[in-house]
């Protein structure tokens, strides 16, 4: 009997140890991306409870805290067609754009999860509730392959590297400046499904006459066209895929509708639009593609909220 | 000398002592409206400096929270013509639905302030920037004269029963019965300037069960108490969960929401009642939709 204790406890060590290895190894790309497929799942089946959820989890839909459980979870009514992730083992996280159903209307949707010994503990999602932008994304079919190819090894940049280059863009856009940005000649942006770069036949709703969406991502920096963006902050930097090459956050676009007009160098003073004439902050979800450290794609969802909304992420450590 | 020197002394305290005595004295209906009007004056001017603030002055709009100054205060170009104001000297506190131009373009705005001791504690706006609903308050001009009229002083209500009816009303929507407040046959409903009680009036229009799909009306901050006019005035949160996707209407059957309806929002409802002999007789509000779950930074943390 005596021996028997000491091997049975030494048995119970051994599973308790392996259970907590399991836990505690780190989540891979695999790994994350199904934790992702797993909470799309779940929202269509109404069951938070079929996830692995940390004790403590925060959840915000439009940055609203929310219980999970809420927002799009009662809503949610049958999967899209696009997927993108950005994984992030070392931290952790995962981000994602794609394309759900809402009562049966098409909507884009962005997802960051936390993941902390195997199980969830944030959840930060931006819904793009316009039927145009989903649709538009979806009419993309599969997300740019350029987003999706691994970095050769030697050419990879540290995450610091990434940040400060992806950073740098937000500079550029307060500055209306494309010079300070490293901008790759093949830059595109995407917003909403829409390309707002190198777009000659977009027309832009009245007053503007000239479409600064013609321009690359560089040029179009020049012109001042986004000067009614006044500030981007805060920048939340949180998911660094190094294997890829990709930065995946969320920034809040300050806009105080007080920039009525820009002097776009070969146009003259051309006016802001209507809806840039109001308060808002522009909620964007942002992806960026990072190859021989510079920008190639920039891919954002974004949705406008009142003026000076905060994250209830901002200033968590 | 020594009387020049105490008369001196004397009137120099009277005079050092007067606006003191001025801010302790409550602020009434006119000093209250003054509030506003110095409000909006200041905020086309785009000076918040020249207004009398505490040291912890609160601002929102929308329901953030902001320094005075930010967001209309950067983009208010000019004043519109409708003009309603609701006062509640015991409390403090105004309300205030008006028109605005913001760069150019009609906006309306509610507005609450707070005054503690003749100074300005609270401001809280709600801003709807449609045009179409300055358009429409402007054209009526001149609010309905039931929100203006004097209620007689025997027929005057306690504060407590005017918040009271005031909530049935909420309690009505929730539960999608008219007969649980008690509405004034005469009872109308004017939202974002757009008169909305339809056809059948205040208390049918529940019956129907098409504001089914606002599941929860919370918090309910009724806020201005104007006993002399019988008038409340509040700020509401209507909840939507976007999970309510048809109704059935008594008498005509299965009847879809709409597809703004089948979506996740809150709308932050300005509003005022008009109690006429214990009755609600007027519904005016002006409100915009927020983010599902938005709160108000007025409201503690639960």
């Amino acid at each position: 009997m005596r021996k028997c204790v000491p091997i049975i406890a030494t048995i119970a060590l051994l599973v308790r140890a392996g259970n907590g290895a399991a836990a505690s190894a780190t989540c891979d790309r695999a790994c994350l991306e199904g934790l992702v497929n797993r909470y799309l799942e779940a929202m269509l089946a109404r069951n938070p409870f079929s996830l692995p959820l940390a004790q403590k989890i925060k959840f915000t839909e439009n940055e609203q805290l929310l219980k999970l459980g809420e927002g799009l979870w009662l809503t949610a009514s049958g999967p899209g067609s696009y997927r993108l992730y950005a994984a992030d083992p070392q931290a952790g996280q995962i981000g994602f754009l794609g394309t759900m159903r809402e009562n049966g209307t098409p909507i884009a949707l962005s997802l960051r999860l936390k993941v902390e010994n195997r199980r969830i503990s944030e959840v930060e999602t931006l819904i793009v509730r316009e039927a145009d932008s989903a649709k538009n994304i979806e009419a993309m079919g599969k997300p740019d392959p350029v987003f999706l190819e691994a970095v050769p090894a030697a050419q990879r940049k540290s995450r610091d590297e990434l940040i400060a280059i992806a950073n740098k863009y937000y500079d550029g856009v307060e500055q209306s400046k494309g010079s300070i940005v490293p901008f790759d000649p093949s830059c595109n942006r995407v917003q909403n499904g829409l390309r707002t770069t190198n777009n000659p036949d977009y027309k832009m709703p009245p007053p503007i006459t000239w479409n600064p969406l013609a321009l690359g991502c560089k040029d179009q920096l020049d012109t001042g066209f986004f000067s009614f963006i006044r500030k981007v902050y805060p920048r939340r930097f949180l998911v660094v895929d190094e294997e890829r090459g990709l930065v995946f956050g969320s920034f809040l676009f300050q806009i105080p509708g007080t920039v009525k007009s820009v002097d776009v160098p070969g146009h003259g003073t051309m006016p802001m639009a209507p809806t840039n004439l109001s308060p808002y902050t522009l909620d964007v979800v942002e992806l960026f593609k990072i190859g021989s450290g510079k920008i190639k794609r920039v891919e954002a969802l974004q949705a406008r909220l009142p003026y000076g909304t905060p994250s209830p992420f901002f200033g968590d450590k | 000398m020594r009387i020049d020197f105490l008369t001196a002394f004397a009137f120099g305290g009277i005079l050092a002592m007067s606006p003191v005595k001025a801010a302790d004295q409550p602020c009434d209906r006119t000093c209250l409206e003054g509030f506003v009007n110095d409000y909006l004056a200041a905020l086309v001017a785009h000076d918040p400096k020249r207004l009398p603030v505490t040291p912890n002055v609160k601002f929102t709009e929308d329901d953030v929270a902001l320094k005075l100054g930010d967001a209309l205060w950067g983009t208010a170009s000019g004043l519109g013509k409708y003009k309603l104001y609701f006062a509640d000297p015991e409390e403090g506190q105004v309300g205030f639905f008006g028109t605005i131009q913001e760069n150019g373009t009609g906006a309306a705005l509610a507005l609450r302030l707070k005054i503690e001791n003749r100074k300005i504690g609270e401001v809280e706006t709600v801003v709807v920037r449609s045009a179409r609903t300055a358009m429409l308050m402007d054209n009526a001009g001149t609010p309905d004269p039931i929100l203006l009229e004097t209620v007689p002083a025997p027929d005057r209500r306690p504060r407590a029963e005017l918040i009271a009816t005031t909530n049935q009303y909420f309690e009505a929507i929730e539960q999608g019965n008219g007969k649980v407040a008690p509405f004034d046959q005469e009872c109308n409903r004017f939202e974002n300037g757009m008169k909305t009680s339809g056809t059948v009036g205040c208390s049918d229009q529940l019956d129907t069960q098409v504001f089914n799909y606002i599941r929860k009306i919370y918090p309910r901050r009724f806020l201005v108490v104007d006993q002399e006019r019988g008038l409340v005035f509040g700020f509401f949160m209507f909840n939507h969960p976007g999970n309510i996707l048809w109704v059935n209407v008594p008498g005509e059957g299965k009847h879809d929401m709409p597809a703004a309806a089948k979506r996740p929002f809150s709308v932050d409802v300005a509003e005022a009642f008009a109690i006429r002999n214990g009755k609600i007789r007027k519904v005016e509000a002006l409100m915009t939709a927020l983010p599902y779950g938005a709160k108000s930074p007025f409201v503690p943390v639960e």
